[in-house]
């Protein structure tokens, strides 16, 4: 399944291994959400395909509220999907990276909603933790860019 | 499932540890335990809420060596050693004792000794604290200096309680008994110390287990989270910590007997450590995750070998529990 090795140019990526349940870090090493589902792009239904056609690809990965659906089954209608179009996708590996920050992501506003609104508002709750902030290696790539 | 089953037995840890701390103050105040339930929480929130990882860590750990007055106490008693060693053979206790009374405690201290939760703790402490591959041998050090410690220290109280109470055919059913035979051996300030060590215990582990409801689930659902940001930026995770306290001081208002929740928690971590145990060994493993470091095959012989033990653990802890209906 992975033929990815390093030395080869092409990288062959199994989706249900590499890419769902993945964890999504944003571009300062944020986490955003995990990958939930994939978008592909459109496969005619009902009709012969013709030979030539190129295999759909990639076009979002889809986060949203899964875990009721995967334990009763079923899935979460798409408007409760949160989509991050695969172009923001910077690396793939045990982590995904993205290129874009996360605020500018619909999968975050959870995130920025409480932030606004509950943990915010509770004094202390934008205080630095001194030093520790700084220093700490999951913050590296704030400090570089 | 498997992160349900974790989190519920987390929260009922968490419960039952702010129930502890609350239990303690009630020796040092004689104010009913309740009344110190939402000071417990409030305390262990604002905790979380400011205090820098490290410091937390520590301050807990070190504080909570005051628990060693218990094996000051113990020697104290100066009891007879081998009676003492032989009533901690299976089966050669007191005949009021049945031998799946014995067996339902070792898994339940089993079970206490290492709860899921101090998987997720630990491992997520490495990332607050920003460990390499240098801290490996410092964790290994604590391992093995902290788990023999915290073992000798169970057996202090045990044999504490053994010696004291076990003549008198008291048997131990709420915290300030086990503090008697403390008091008998060292007096004031003996008991001091200790209920200093047990608040600064439970108030640590209520920290851990409130701090592993957060990682769990924040980690699950791919949120930020972590004491290296500042609350605001890992919002989801403390406002799920501040759900899970309010949860625990629910519970405990009940008036649900704290020593309870404490011994069906225990069971049931035993019960779901190769839950736990199992995928930290399929991680050890793969190379794309650990490079260099992934386990050999030495290594993941002796890590069979325990796996075995602790399925025995975790397949005997529900019909013990049933048969020796909790212990009594």
């Amino acid at each position: 399944m992975t033929a990815g090795s390093e030395d080869q140019a092409a990288r062959w990526l199994d989706a249900q291994l590499h890419l769902l349940d993945r964890q999504v870090l944003d571009v300062h090493g944020v986490p955003m959400a995990v990958v939930d589902d994939l978008e592909l792009s459109d496969v005619p239904v009902g009709q012969q395909i013709p030979i030539d056609t190129p295999p759909p690809v990639i076009t979002a990965l889809l986060s949203g509220p899964v875990l009721a659906t995967r334990i009763f089954g079923g899935r979460p209608p798409d408007s409760r999907m949160q989509r991050t179009p695969w172009a923001a996708v910077a690396e793939v590996g045990v982590v995904i990276k993205l290129a874009v920050d996360q605020d500018t992501r619909d999968a975050a506003w959870t995130e920025r909603w409480v932030r606004d609104n509950v943990i915010g508002r509770i004094p202390g709750g934008r205080h630095v933790p001194e030093q520790e902030q700084d220093d700490h290696p999951q913050n590296e790539e704030r400090g570089r860019s | 499932m498997n992160l349900g089953a974790s989190f519920m037995i987390n929260l009922m840890t968490l419960t039952a540890e702010i129930g502890g701390v609350a239990l303690a103050l009630q020796l040092v105040s004689s104010v009913s335990y309740l009344l110190w339930v939402p000071f417990a929480a409030l305390a262990v929130w604002l905790v979380i809420w400011r205090v820098k990882f490290s410091v937390m860590e520590n301050v807990a750990g070190l504080v909570g060596l005051c628990l060693i007055g218990f094996a000051v106490a113990l020697f104290l008693l100066n009891p007879d050693w081998s009676e003492l060693g032989r009533q901690a053979v299976p089966g050669a206790s007191t005949g009021t004792e049945k031998v799946s009374t014995y067996w339902f405690y070792a898994v339940a201290l089993f079970g206490a000794a290492m709860t899921p939760y101090e998987v997720f703790f630990f491992s997520s402490g490495a990332v607050e604290e920003g460990w390499t591959v240098k801290d490996l041998a410092r964790s290994r050090a604590n391992v093995l200096v902290g788990f023999p410690l915290g073992g000798l220290l169970s057996l202090a109280i045990a044999g504490c309680a053994a010696v004291v109470l076990l003549p008198q055919f008291i048997s131990v059913t709420a915290l300030s008994q086990v503090m008697l035979p403390v008091a008998m051996a060292g007096g004031k300030v003996l008991l001091a110390l200790i209920i200093v060590g047990i608040v600064a215990a439970t108030a640590g582990a209520a920290l851990e287990t409130t701090l592993s409801a957060g990682y769990t689930i924040a980690q699950f659902l791919g949120w930020p989270w972590g004491k290296f940001r500042p609350p605001a930026q890992a919002a989801r995770f403390h406002l799920l910590m501040i759900i899970c306290l309010i949860v625990g001081i629910g519970t405990l208002m009940t008036g649900v007997d704290p020593i309870q929740v404490t011994e069906i928690s225990v069971v049931f971590s035993a019960v779901a450590l190769p839950l736990t145990y199992l995928p930290i060994l399929i991680v050890a493993n793969d190379p794309e995750y650990m490079g260099e470091h992934v386990n050999g095959q030495a290594l993941n012989g002796t890590a069979l070998i325990y796996l075995v033990i602790i399925l025995a653990a975790a397949l005997a802890a529900i019909p013990l529990l049933i048969i020796t209906g909790a212990g009594r």
